[in-house]
């Protein structure tokens, strides 16, 4: 049985579908990275999942549980952090633990030993008797995730759990997602990050108007990129004349100036293409200092299939 | 993986609502509410005593019915603030995406929300007559109709369970913390009462009102208790007169009136809370 099956799910506000007729499996123990553009219908379609909004139509199993049917059920192995949910300020974390852990049903013993190894796992430790009211927004999304790991549920479901987080609180929440890693959890994680999801994830899901563009491991999906940016920096200064030229080579497209003695393009090919490009930048008389692929593979990958289904 | 998870037995919806009710009387002692509420209640209690046993001795029906008849308004505070922004504050306050995925239904959350409310309730209400029915036993002339007061207080605890299933009414389906706890109160205060004044200027009994209602727990000290209806003439001078009408409900109808508000305004606000979407 899979972890999460999602089957023709459609979310219609009022005649505008957020997610429409999408279908996605997710296997057990994967880390998958759930991708697509603001107004995608990502959170719509984790807010079906954790009870929050209801399917117009289709359905969300959790373990084999309908989400809609029985919700009590499906979210007793689930844990959750959707948008940068608040807390209670009154309570400190160990009461905020303490009070979903005897929701979920965790003995007193067992929501003491693992609220302090939570805790541990997301160094929070020495505020776990401060009131929440006071915390920063990243120690907030610390203890947001300490919730979700706090009754070793099956499934994890994130809902951009860097977002709004200053560069240090990112890479505080990338360390544990890392740590999450090592666990054998399913964890299903939409982000805009998409060096982030290349670190940690191992499949994909591209939606886009709230239908799946594609889905796979993300090895499969980097093999298939086949458009490169490709960035360059020479020795000598690049003005109207060098662009010019390089413009007239095979295989170069939306080329355009970057800083004085640099360039960017678009190859399409393989690392054949990229060997022969190089040879071709050399063979015009250009002294080449670097020739490299610009930004993350994936991101390739997601802005070409953005730009294919509109 | 999951080992905990799976030994986790999801306790039952009863005890599921007594955590929420624990959880949420701490929101109630740890935000001031309740304190603040029993710093208005002494103030209250001060100022009635003050005038109280500042007069000749009176029996104990009129002592009491001095501070009975702010009870309703001491009400109406309470459940503006115990009940005004339960529900509201779970979405307003984002609060609803730390709770909602858990394994609890939303009658759980929402019967737990409501008893605190009620308890906290019960605790101001109690206090307030304890100490009331204390001091007029010690300042009044005679101890008649002791059992008055406890029918009275009776009386305000119904009106009380009512007022909170008005508040969360109100918190269902409104926006903000800030205007759901507005409209409670003025509901209870100013608009209800208002449209009980026009009734009662045209001699229909607004019966069916949960203000009007609550004007059984000051009544029920009067002996004899009052007439349903009283007629009241004011002589205006060179224009005639002016006629109005006091009314008054009848113990056993204000019961029902209350017991009805406080249950359709708590089913109908389980059902908004039910279908409403953590859509922001």
């Amino acid at each position: 049985m899979e972890p999460i099956v999602i089957t023709d799910l459609v979310k219609d506000f009022g005649g505008f579908k957020a997610v429409d007729g999408l279908s996605l499996t997710v296997r057990s123990g994967t880390f998958l990275g759930f991708l697509g553009p603001n107004g995608a219908g990502k959170t719509t379609t984790i807010k079906i999942l954790t009870n929050m909004l209801r399917a117009t139509s289709g359905s969300a199993y959790l373990n084999g549980i309908d989400v809609v049917k029985d919700p009590k059920a499906a979210m007793a192995t689930l844990g959750a952090v959707v948008e940068t949910p608040e807390f209670y300020p009154y309570l400190t974390p160990n009461e905020t633990l303490a009070y979903l852990g005897e929701l979920r049903g965790m003995s007193d013993r067992d929501v003491r030993d693992r609220s302090a190894e939570v805790l541990e796992t997301v160094k929070m430790t020495e505020w776990a008797d401060q009131r929440i009211g006071k915390f920063s927004k990243g120690m907030k999304q610390r203890v947001a995730i300490a919730q979700a790991i706090m009754h070793r549920p099956s499934v994890i479901i994130l809902d951009e759990p860097t977002s709004g987080l200053d560069p240090r609180g990112m890479a505080e929440v990338r360390e544990i997602l890392n740590e999450l890693k090592k666990e054998q959890y399913t964890i299903f994680m939409s982000s805009h990050l998409l060096n982030e999801v290349q670190e940690v994830c191992d499949e994909v899901a591209l939606i886009d108007r709230g239908k799946l563009l594609r889905s796979g491991p993300v090895s499969d999906l980097l093999g298939s990129v086949n458009v490169h940016r490709m960035e360059v920096r020479s020795l000598q200064k690049i003005d109207g004349a060098w662009l010019n030229k390089i413009s007239q080579l095979d295989g170069v497209e939306e080329l355009r100036a970057s800083g004085p003695t640099g360039f960017v393009f678009t190859l399409t090919g393989r690392e054949q293409e990229q060997a022969r490009m190089l040879r071709s930048l050399q063979g015009i008389g250009l002294d080449v200092a670097s020739f490299k692929e610009s930004g993350v593979a994936l991101e390739n990958l997601y802005l070409s299939m953005i730009k294919e289904s509109r | 993986m999951s080992d905990v998870a799976q030994a986790n037995v999801v306790p039952s919806d009863m005890k599921q609502t007594m955590t929420v009710m624990k959880y949420d009387i701490l929101k109630h002692l740890r935000s001031k509410r309740l304190l603040g509420m029993l710093a208005i209640e002494a103030v209250l209690l001060i100022l009635i005593s003050a005038l109280v046993i500042g007069e000749a001795a009176q029996p104990f029906t009129s002592t009491m019915g001095g501070y009975a008849s702010l009870a309703s308004t001491l009400v109406i505070v309470a459940a503006t603030l115990f009940a005004g922004d339960a529900i509201v504050s779970e979405f307003q306050g984002r609060t609803g995406y730390l709770l909602f995925p858990n394994p609890v239904k939303r009658s759980s959350i929402f019967l737990g929300k409501f008893l605190s409310a009620v308890l906290a309730m019960v605790l101001v209400v109690v206090i307030y007559f304890g100490v009331a029915i204390g001091i007029s036993a010690a300042v009044s002339s005679d101890l008649e109709h002791l059992e008055l007061a406890f029918a009275s207080l009776g009386l305000a605890l119904l009106y009380s369970v009512a007022a909170v299933g008005l508040g969360m009414l109100v918190s269902s389906f409104m926006k903000g913390s800030t205007g759901s706890l507005i409209l409670t109160f003025f509901l209870l205060f100013l608009i209800l009462p208002s449209v009980d004044g026009v009734f009662s200027l045209v001699d229909y009994p607004p019966t069916p009102s949960l203000t009007f209602a609550a004007g059984a727990i000051a009544a029920v000290l009067s002996v004899p208790y009052p007439p349903e209806t009283d007629v009241m003439v004011i002589p205006l001078e060179g224009l005639g007169e002016f006629v109005t009408y006091i009314h008054t409900p009848p113990v056993m109808t204000a019961v029902v009136v209350m017991i009805a508000w406080a249950l359709v305004t708590a089913v109908l606000a389980y059902f908004l809370f039910r279908r409403r979407e953590m859509s922001a």
